[in-house]
């Protein structure tokens, strides 16, 4: 008799269940997918780190060992803290990139040529498989370089070597566990052994080999300060610190997990809901049943095996739809890691096994109500009559609404914990993306400006030299240019000047020529270069190597500086709350900094937020003797207008500075920003699939509740109809009633997003070194998002609530 | 006296299973201006679907329902809900209200949806206490719905039905839920009202309440087999012993 109950049961619920049923499978998506995504990004770094360099992954160190590297080997051997390490050599690649079209790539930062044969690392194609072997004139190139120029799997690509030109089919992009972060400058291009020996045999391999070394340690501090001896060592990294520069990818895969923990909440929410209602709505039958005798806890058996059978089919479906749910959210972010867990089809059943128990347990406590129903339920159509509490509605001859209006507003007075569950799962949707807009919009624009370096109105890159008086700088150095070949160079970096003794002197005098050209063109400028240098300091009695910023040209002014003031003085330095942290000093404190075997006492008279190097760095005073011979690595030239342009001025000085310096590569510092955070497309990338989520749940929402809300008020709907309530009237009062909910959702969102960006955005900038962080709430991004949820919930509203005309006036007769 | 309702040849079939089952069969009669009707009738007979189908809730299959003169069958929907709304009342069994409305709300509610009487919302207020006042459940004006008793609950569906001052009142068994007390308050209610020069059609089994009315149509198997009109000069206990007789020759 139970299952022909349990039959009748889902043919004649079949809207409720079938509903019922898609939450289920939507539920156990989320769930199962999230919870694997959550231990994914998670373990994220540790996991992709420890595939990539096995054991050897608790310090790095790169350093430039020309043809041998057997003095770095004894250095290493002889540190008791090196347990085992490994190393990998690579040809630094810094001549001229060109793409499948012969244009000239307008790169930065650094490329490394080595061959799968002998490297140490293992780099990983986009199937996630090691890539043990490249094909001759093959090439294979780190994922972030596809994304910022552009370059396709398939390509050709040029580089030049000696002056003669080199190309190479593009395989397909690497995933690359030390470099592959957007926030390094890093890129790795991997080819095929005797390509790349071309390289190490040329005649510059022995200024332009470097090392990458892999060191097993359980005593990472101890190699810190045994690392001094090394000669031509550029940088000494820690794992956390490699692991901190995937933040920017890490946010994003965060911001996936929240969103999978809200669409988690959301699902619960309305499982709930959807269990409840639908026992609250067989509460004839309940009566019924037990009118005839059958005991509580068989009526509940009935309801459990109904939501049993609901539960694990919908388990099962949605289980084998969260493994590729989970890849789709996850795709921009695993395009350059390979992530995963070691737990594999786990994580997905435990999600989906936990959806199951949570179902069967919302319920047994929803059936619980089935003890307090009575016979008299069957006969009174579930109203006892006893009533201890007044309705909270508000009254219609007091109020100046229309009927629909009206009615819509009384609902949700009358019992607001019924649309409780609406107003949570908008809510959340709303704040989420509100949140994620607000990112997006913050990260569009030059607020992180001064978090990454000391900035300017226009950053110049790749400038044509040529249009400037370089002789001067010949006059002025003769012995050291006389072979340099400076006069025919068409660029002149950072690095062509750091080879020379009085490199600096040299480069500050080319800042100088810069900003010469500028005035002569009418516009006056302070022009600099923000730059990074390697030093060793000496802290607390301790030795480390470590980063040092500089602005090297004209002279600027004050620095951001969130506590103290900056330095004035060539012994004043500022620190990073990440140093403060990690060398435990404070303002007030002093610190030895080595500048070529003269130990300068510096006190600390400042903090500075700051990004670069995930904050692990000190800036010190612009007359600080620093020499390019420490030279790490630079913005790039950076100008500053010292007349107060206005924006649209500077745009227009942009373009024209492009046209002086024969460069497309002029940025303002919106664009800048926006270049150097790299975060920003798949931060968009995230909004748009955020968004089609939202839409979709908001959708499966509303005609879930819709459908329910008429279903349980069919009565009320045809004693309307008989009363001469129209059609449209009635489908007013639905759309309006729900058009309310959203509006409500929407604006505690809003009102609630802009503590929580703040809180959350600050929380993980933080991480990167960031402070004082003028987040920007536009108002077209923060109504945005709301009115597309208002206009979508209205929009399946109204079509859904089509369904109420096929409720007649008639019905009244043969209500149940 | 004018006729208010005039129905030629109605049917109403359903098809349930591929079974056709004809439950009215070109059923004729008028209704004039101030009459109290009711129709009586077997279980099944049809009484409630020919109600439902001359005020136009249910479709007819095929006949003419005129109210007023105008072709109800003929009509949209929205044309029906706009007559129902203005010139019809209805009273159920079951005394149907939106839930999470008050008494005098619900009363209220077509009162306001109406713009027959162009009445501004005070007087739509002022209208509605009235009929609560009259109808002697004023006091329950602000309860809740669930905390009236039945008979209440049903004035207050009359009061409903009543708010925009219909040419025409149907009753669907009005006393059908109610205890042998309360019946006769409402029933009383409805021939003052009906003094007043309001129409009344009711379906009903009772004879006591049938014997009300000035008129009664007896329905048996889709067919309205008789029609017996009271003498109004009599006593209602004289009118009902008469009517039950004439029942009886009918089979009832």
């Amino acid at each position: 008799m139970f299952l022909k109950i349990l039959n009748k049961d889902l043919k004649r619920s079949k809207t409720m269940n079938v509903i019922l049923f898609l939450f289920i499978i939507l539920a156990t998506v989320f769930v199962a997918s999230g919870l694997n995504n959550l231990t994914s990004v998670l373990n994220g770094m540790d996991y992709f780190m420890d595939l990539a360099v096995g054991e050897k992954g608790d310090y790095f160190l790169g350093v430039n060992v020309g043809k041998g590297d057997s003095a770095l080997r004894e250095v290493l051997d002889n540190v008791d803290a090196i347990k085992s390490y490994d190393m990998d050599k690579y040809f630094g690649y810094s001549d001229e990139v060109r793409d499948n079209d012969g244009k000239k790539i307008d790169w930065n930062g650094a490329i490394m040529i080595q061959s799968p044969e002998s490297s140490y690392i293992k780099l990983f194609d986009s199937d996630n498989n090691e890539i043990t072997s490249v094909e001759k004139g093959h090439i294979y190139i780190t994922q972030k370089f596809f994304d910022k120029f552009g370059v396709k799997t398939g390509d050709k690509i040029t580089l030049k070597l000696e002056n003669k030109n080199r190309e190479y089919i593009i395989d397909g992009p690497l995933k690359d566990a030390v470099f592959g972060a957007q926030l390094t400058g890093g890129y790795r291009f991997f080819m095929n052994e005797d390509d790349a020996n071309e390289y190490f045999e040329s005649k510059d391999a022995e200024f332009y080999t470097e090392a990458f070394v892999y060191i097993e340690s359980d005593d990472i501090e101890k190699i810190n300060t045994a690392i001094n001896d090394i000669e031509g060592l550029f940088g000494g990294y820690a794992r956390s610190l490699l692991v901190l520069t995937r933040i920017v990818e890490l946010i994003v895969a965060f911001i996936i997990v929240i969103l999978s923990v809200c669409l988690m909440i959301v699902s619960f929410v309305i499982l709930k809901f959807s269990i409840g209602f639908s026992i609250q709505d067989d509460f004839r039958e309940i009566g019924v049943m037990k009118a005839i005798g059958i005991r509580n806890l068989k009526i509940r058996t009935l309801y459990l095996t109904k939501y049993t059978a609901l539960a694990a089919a919908g388990a099962v479906i949605g289980l084998i739809i969260s493994y590729p749910f989970g890849k789709m959210l996850l795709k921009s972010v695993s395009e350059g890691m390979v992530l995963g867990n070691s737990y594999g089809n786990i994580i997905n059943i435990a999600g989906a096994v936990l959806v199951f128990a949570v179902i069967i347990l919302l319920a047994f406590l929803s059936t619980g109500k089935v003890k307090k129903m009575t016979p008299v339920d069957a006969v009174r159509s579930g109203e006892t009559g006893e009533r201890f509490n007044k309705k909270k509605g508000i009254r219609i001859s007091r109020s100046h609404a229309g009927n629909t209006t009206f009615l819509s507003w009384n609902d949700i007075l009358s019992s607001p914990r019924r649309y409780l569950n609406i107003i949570i799962s908008f809510g959340i949707c709303t704040l989420f993306l509100l949140v994620l807009a607000n990112f997006t919009t913050t990260l569009d624009s030059p607020v992180f400006a001064d978090q990454i370096s000391h900035s300017s109105d226009v950053y110049l890159d790749q400038e044509d030299v040529t249009v400037l008086d370089i002789q001067r700088i010949i006059d002025r150095f003769p012995d050291e240019l006389k072979d340099s070949g400076i006069a025919d160079k068409k660029e002149l970096p950072v690095s062509f000047f750091a080879q020379f003794e009085h490199g600096k002197e040299m480069y500050e005098m080319y800042l100088d020529l810069v900003e010469e050209k500028l005035a002569d063109e009418g516009m006056t400028a302070k022009v600099y270069n923000d730059m990074a240098f390697t030093y060793a300091i000496r802290s607390n009695g301790e030795e480390f190597v470590y980063t040092l910023y500089q602005v090297v040209g004209d002279r600027y002014g004050d620095y951001l500086i969130t506590e103290g003031s900056a330095p004035q003085n060539k012994n004043e330095i500022a620190i990073t709350p990440t140093v403060r942290e990690t060398l435990g000093l404070d303002i007030g404190d002093t610190i030895e900094i080595d500048f070529d075997g003269v130990y300068e006492k510096c006190i600390v008279t400042g903090v500075f937020p700051c990004m670069n190097n995930t904050g692990a760095l000190i800036r010190i005073h612009d007359d600080a003797p620093t020499t390019l011979a420490h030279y790490l690595g630079c913005m790039c030239t950076q100008i500053s207008f010292t007349d107060d342009p206005s924006q649209k001025e500077i745009e227009n000085r942009k373009e024209k500075i492009k046209d002086i310096f024969n460069t497309e590569n002029v940025r303002n510092r919106t664009e800048e920003t926006v270049n150097n955070m790299g975060t920003l497309d798949a931060m968009k990338a995230a909004e748009l699939l955020f968004v089609a989520i939202t839409v979709i749940v908001v959708i499966l929402v509303t005609i879930m509740m819709e459908r329910s809300f008429i279903a349980k008020e069919t009565k009320q709907i045809a004693i309307l109809k008989a009363t001469g309530f129209r059609d449209g009237d009635v489908i007013k009062w639905q759309v309006k009633r729900f058009g309310i909910l959203a509006v409500i959702s929407v604006v505690i969102a809003m009102a609630l997003s802009i503590p929580v960006t703040r809180l959350a955005g600050d929380a993980i900038f933080s991480v990167m070194g960031a402070a004082k962080i003028n987040w920007l709430f536009s108002i077209t991004g923060m109504a945005k998002y709301p009115l597309i949820l208002i206009a979508v919930t209205l929009l399946i509203t109204w079509i859904t609530a089509l369904y109420t005309k096929k409720i007649n006036a008639r019905d009244t007769a043969c209500i149940e | 006296m004018a006729t208010v309702l005039e129905v030629k040849d109605l049917c109403k079939t359903y098809v349930t299973d591929k079974r056709q089952n004809n439950v009215l069969k070109n059923v004729s009669f008028k209704v004039d201006e101030g009459e109290m009707v009711a129709i009586m009738g077997p279980s099944a007979s049809g009484k409630s679907t020919l109600l439902y189908s001359v005020s136009g809730m249910d479709k007819a299959t095929s006949g003419t329902v005129l109210f007023d003169g105008k072709d109800i069958t003929a009509m949209k929907k929205n044309e029906l809900a706009d007559v129902r709304l203005d010139e019809m009342g209805f009273i159920f069994q079951q005394m149907y209200m939106m839930k999470n409305l008050t008494i005098l709300d619900n009363i209220l509610l077509p009162g306001l949806q109406s713009k027959k009487h162009k009445r501004s919302r005070k007087e739509v207020v002022q209208c509605g206490e009235d009929l609560m006042r009259k109808l002697g459940i004023i006091e329950a004006a602000d309860n809740d719905i669930n905390e009236v008793s039945g008979g209440q609950l049903q004035r207050a569906c009359i009061c409903r039905s009543l708010i925009n001052k219909p040419r025409l009142l149907f009753a669907d068994e009005p006393t059908g839920a109610l205890n042998r007390a309360n019946s006769n308050e409402v029933m009383e209610e409805l021939t003052k009202i009906n003094r007043e020069g309001t129409t009344v059609m009711m379906v009903t089994h009772d004879s006591k309440v049938a014997a009300k009315c000035t008129r009664v149509l007896y329905i048996s198997d889709g067919n309205i087999e008789g029609e017996y009109r009271s003498d109004v000069t009599k006593s209602d206990k004289e009118r009902e012993r008469a009517l039950n007789n004439w029942l009886m020759d009918l089979g009832w």
